[in-house]
């Protein structure tokens, strides 16, 4: 075999082997939601005072992250919400791994924010609770005239 | 002899992605001819596919060092209409004290209940009526310090008057004014109501 054959040897070695490299890091974090797609439904209110909230515990997150990179990672949330009307909230709760960080209020359109950090690498099939609180005031009105919120919520796994 | 006639009509370019697959199928019918193009192919790509390489390592970092999943999540607000009494039972006292030498009305007034509202309707009303038919005396109705709406000025009776109009999608209270007159030339006697209010659609 001359050189030049050799290289192409090389090459092609090279390129399988970075094929492979990339099917390693997509197989080496997962995130999946669990729980469907809640509904969330506002019945009472206070007469002088607002609507009570509703709370779903329902859906839980399960996340596992690879041995390498040597780093941490974190879970973020972000929401789109065509028309929105009323207030929608999410935290995670028990988690297995991470550090479960403050009540995110979701908004359209508003920047992915940090719901579990400090998760380790090499975390196998971690889990934590999703709690959303659906809240309104009496001033927003209903859903029979504004409609009701869809919101299309993502959660991100990603390298801190 | 085939196989050589396929690579001069079909194979324009040797460098094509097309080009390498009839190259392997040419190889099937002679490894000679496989090794002349790969050589031939790897040998003339040897600087793009570094740089592809590169780029793809770049440009695809972020992307495979985070997954994404979503899900759909709902909030739906049934209309939502409630109404409050602050206070049970009022007394409407006309004692005489404060009548005038000859002047028959005399009157007493009573502001102790406030009514709280929470509506996420659009044009809400609030309503009066009493259960007492016939009344004796007569009693007059008026929402003052309302937080919303506006107030009616009306004589209680058995039939809905409206005591606080246009309410909007809010959450307030107003004060409950009773004005008990009564006419000297009535005598004396009691009156005893229940009265009812009603939040409703205008």
């Amino acid at each position: 075999m001359n050189r030049s054959f050799k290289r192409s040897i090389f090459l092609f070695t090279f390129f399988i082997g970075f094929v492979f490299l990339i099917s390693a890091e997509a197989i080496g974090q997962r995130i999946r939601v669990r729980g469907g797609d809640p509904t969330m439904t506002i019945t009472t209110g206070i007469a002088g005072g607002q609507l009570q909230d509703v709370i779903n515990t329902d859906c839980s997150l399960r996340y596992t992250t690879p041995r390498n990179p040597n780093r941490r990672w974190k879970i973020t949330v972000g929401t789109i919400c065509l028309g929105q009307s009323f207030y929608l909230s999410v935290v995670a709760t028990n988690a297995t791994r991470g550090t479960e960080e403050p009540e995110v209020s979701l908004s359209d359109g508003s920047p992915a924010v940090d719901l579990v950090t400090s998760i380790p690498r090499n975390s196998n099939n971690a889990r934590c609770t999703l709690q959303y609180t659906a809240s309104a005031v009496f001033a927003q009105g209903n859903s029979n005239d504004v409609g009701n919120d869809v919101h299309t919520v993502t959660y991100t796994l990603q390298l801190e | 002899m085939r196989v050589r006639t396929m690579e001069r009509t079909k194979i324009p370019r040797e460098n094509g992605i097309f080009g390498l697959y009839l190259i392997t199928r040419i190889a099937i019918f002679d490894g000679k001819v496989l090794r002349e193009k790969m050589k031939s192919f790897f040998s003339k790509m040897v600087i793009y596919p570094i740089a592809i390489a590169i780029f793809l390592l770049l440009s695809t970092q972020a992307a495979f060092c985070q997954v994404s999943r979503s899900h759909t999540v709902t909030v739906i607000v049934n209309p939502v209409t409630v109404m409050q009494l602050s206070t049970g039972t009022v007394n409407l006292n006309i004692t005489g004290a404060d009548a005038i030498a000859g002047q028959d009305e005399m009157s007493v007034t009573d502001q102790s209940t406030t009514i709280y509202w929470g509506t996420n309707c659009l044009a809400q009303k609030i309503t009066i009526e009493t259960n007492l038919d016939p009344q004796q005396f007569k009693v007059m109705s008026l929402a003052v310090s309302q937080t919303g709406g506006t107030p009616v000025e009306a004589e209680i009776s058995t039939t809905p008057k409206d005591f606080l109009r246009d309410i909007e999608r809010s959450s307030g209270n107003t004060r409950v004014r009773y004005t008990g007159i009564a006419l000297a030339s009535q005598g004396i006697g009691t009156d005893s109501h229940l009265i009812t209010f009603t939040i409703t659609t205008q």
